[in-house]
């Protein structure tokens, strides 16, 4: 089984939590262990820079996709302002 | 502000897909992706995103409305009512163990069209306002009724664009149905499970040499672009992927539209493992396709494809270029196709006649001269996107792929569950990861293949940009 353990860049990312659960929707054979040792992502299928490119796939388009929200509620803001 | 709409997946080949909302794309390598959740991309990223529509910044008009009108130009445009999915009998000659439509026995009474479901349905075509029509003639076994299929062409002369299609076994051809062929707008789709010893065993035993030599009568009349065959494979036992392509081939039937056994009517029961797209189906899917693609390129005087890949891969760059209504978004329902049975009761698709059958759930829609846009429709219409979906809007493939309420409820009984976990999801993000990786392969006889599937003359050699 490859593992890959989250680094402390993408621990810092405020949308890690999202990213972490649009990456096992779309990557069923990924599994997530979040315990009191840290975040780590494993997987039978993938090797650890497949994983690891899986991880950033998701964060990357989480982070677009807070970012569109994000900008949504501000267009809507001030439509009602 | 800058709008950035990309959505990104790891691709196997160890590049990145980025896609933006109204489908263009790219790949890059790992560094592009870096630098961008670092938030610190280069002026060439930025030059390069904004240069293809990927970004712009939000009081850019001309940018703003660019990318309006690509994504409408990605949503479905959906018409008047101009196709027909018609069953004049629900009687067959033939008992097929995974029959997704249910039938009944040749000689039972009782399950045609009456005098009043065919003067309603006749009625409700000379309603019509469109100009063009397509009518399907399923079963049952439509041609033990070739008076009904008759009296129904008949009345489409009116339209200017005529198209018919009858669903049918080619167990029986007597000189009514000869007739009936010989209409140069009808065409005719059968089954033919990959080969005939496997159409033998899968369906029609001792009746396959009948099977055979109308098919062949058919084809040596007509050609082949008269007719179109389906194989149906059981993943449990798959015919030899060399001998179904040769012998379609064989036949002139370049187009192959390979299908797992459709989890309905009796194969519910009978082949209870077609409820999800096991691993076996995607492998051999995908050599099946590694096949054509050396065939094709072997033998340049034809074009080999797997029909259905062929689709998806036109979604990508042809927005609204097809009707498949298996692929489409929004996909409403008994909008501008309906289904009627043979008892003149209006369902949404054709598996939601099957799911009626099966006593699963009644999608019925009403009966054929009455509105069936009620309450049920309604509601069933209000589920018919994939554009609010949580998952869909993280997606990648989202402006390529589809919604099929009908085939959540056949295979769950429920609509209401993440899209990923569902077999339409999982089968589509694997024939588009399939697709995305053959647009990057680097290799001459795959594009030559991605080419001419989209109907190109096979000298293009370049289908995306690559980011650095």
């Amino acid at each position: 089984m490859a593992t890959y353990r989250l680094k402390q860049e993408y621990k810092d990312e405020l949308c890690i939590s999202g990213a972490l659960s649009s990456l096992k929707a779309f990557n069923p054979d990924i599994v997530v262990k979040n315990d009191i040792h840290g975040i780590e992502i494993a997987s039978d299928i993938k090797s650890e820079p497949q994983l690891a490119a899986s991880l950033k796939a998701a964060i990357l388009t989480e982070k677009t996709h807070v970012h569109a929200l994000e900008r949504r509620r501000a267009a809507i803001k001030e439509l009602v302002s | 502000m800058s709008v950035s709409l990309l959505r990104t997946r790891a691709m196997r080949n160890g590049k990145f897909l980025h896609v933006n909302d109204n489908g263009k794309f790219f790949a890059s390598g790992d560094d592009f992706v870096d630098r961008s959740i670092a938030g610190k991309l280069a002026a060439d990223d930025i030059a390069f995103l904004k240069r293809k529509g990927h970004r712009f910044e939000i009081d850019d008009a001309i940018g703003s409305a660019s990318h309006l009108f690509n994504l409408a130009q990605r949503w479905s445009n959906i018409g008047e009512l101009d196709y027909l999915i018609l069953v004049p009998t629900l009687r067959c000659n033939l008992s097929c163990s995974y029959c997704q439509v249910s039938r009944v026995a040749e000689k039972s009474v009782g399950f045609d069209w009456d005098d009043s479901t065919l003067s309603s349905i006749l009625t409700l075509l000379d309603g019509l306002p469109t100009v063009r029509i397509k009518i399907e003639f399923q079963g049952g076994e439509p041609t033990l009724r070739p008076d009904l299929i008759e009296a129904v062409i008949e009345r489409c002369q009116r339209f200017e664009q005529r198209q018919f299609v009858i669903c049918t076994n080619l167990q029986h051809i007597d000189d009514d149905i000869w007739r009936m062929f010989d209409n140069p707008e009808l065409y005719i789709s059968t089954s033919l499970d990959g080969t005939f010893s496997n159409h033998a065993r899968q369906r029609t035993g001792d009746a396959t040499d009948r099977f055979r030599s109308n098919l062949e009568a058919i084809i040596a009349r007509y050609g082949p672009n008269k007719v179109s065959a389906l194989p149906t494979i059981d993943t449990m036992s798959p015919p030899p992927i060399d001998d179904v392509i040769d012998t379609f081939a064989s036949l002139g039937l370049d187009s192959i539209f390979l299908r797992p056994i459709n989890y309905q009517g009796f194969a519910r029961k009978r082949h209870s493992h077609s409820k999800e797209l096991d691993s076996a189906w995607t492998s051999y899917h995908r050599a099946f396709v590694e096949r054509i693609i050396e065939k094709n390129w072997e033998d340049r005087t034809r074009v080999l494809e797997e029909a259905y890949m062929s689709i998806c891969l036109r979604r990508i760059f042809q927005p609204n270029a097809d009707r498949h209504v298996d692929l489409r978004n929004p996909n409403p329902l008994a909008v501008d196709y309906i289904v009627i049975d043979h008892d003149g009761i209006i369902y949404p698709t054709d598996e939601a006649r099957m799911l009626a059958r099966s006593g699963i759930i009644d999608l019925s829609l009403g009966k054929v001269g009455e509105d069936w846009k009620g309450e049920k429709w309604s509601k069933l219409n209000e589920h018919c996107s994939n554009i609010f979906d949580s998952a869909c809007t993280r997606c990648t493939y989202q402006p390529f792929c589809g919604r099929d309420v009908v085939d959540d409820l056949a295979r769950y009984g429920t609509i209401d569950l993440p899209r990923t976990d569902t077999a339409y999801c999982q089968r589509h993000m694997t024939i588009f990861d399939f697709i995305f990786e053959l647009l990057y392969r680097d290799d001459d006889k795959t594009r030559y293949s991605l080419s001419r599937w989209l109907r190109l003359d096979g000298t293009a050699f370049n289908f995306g940009d690559y980011l650095v």
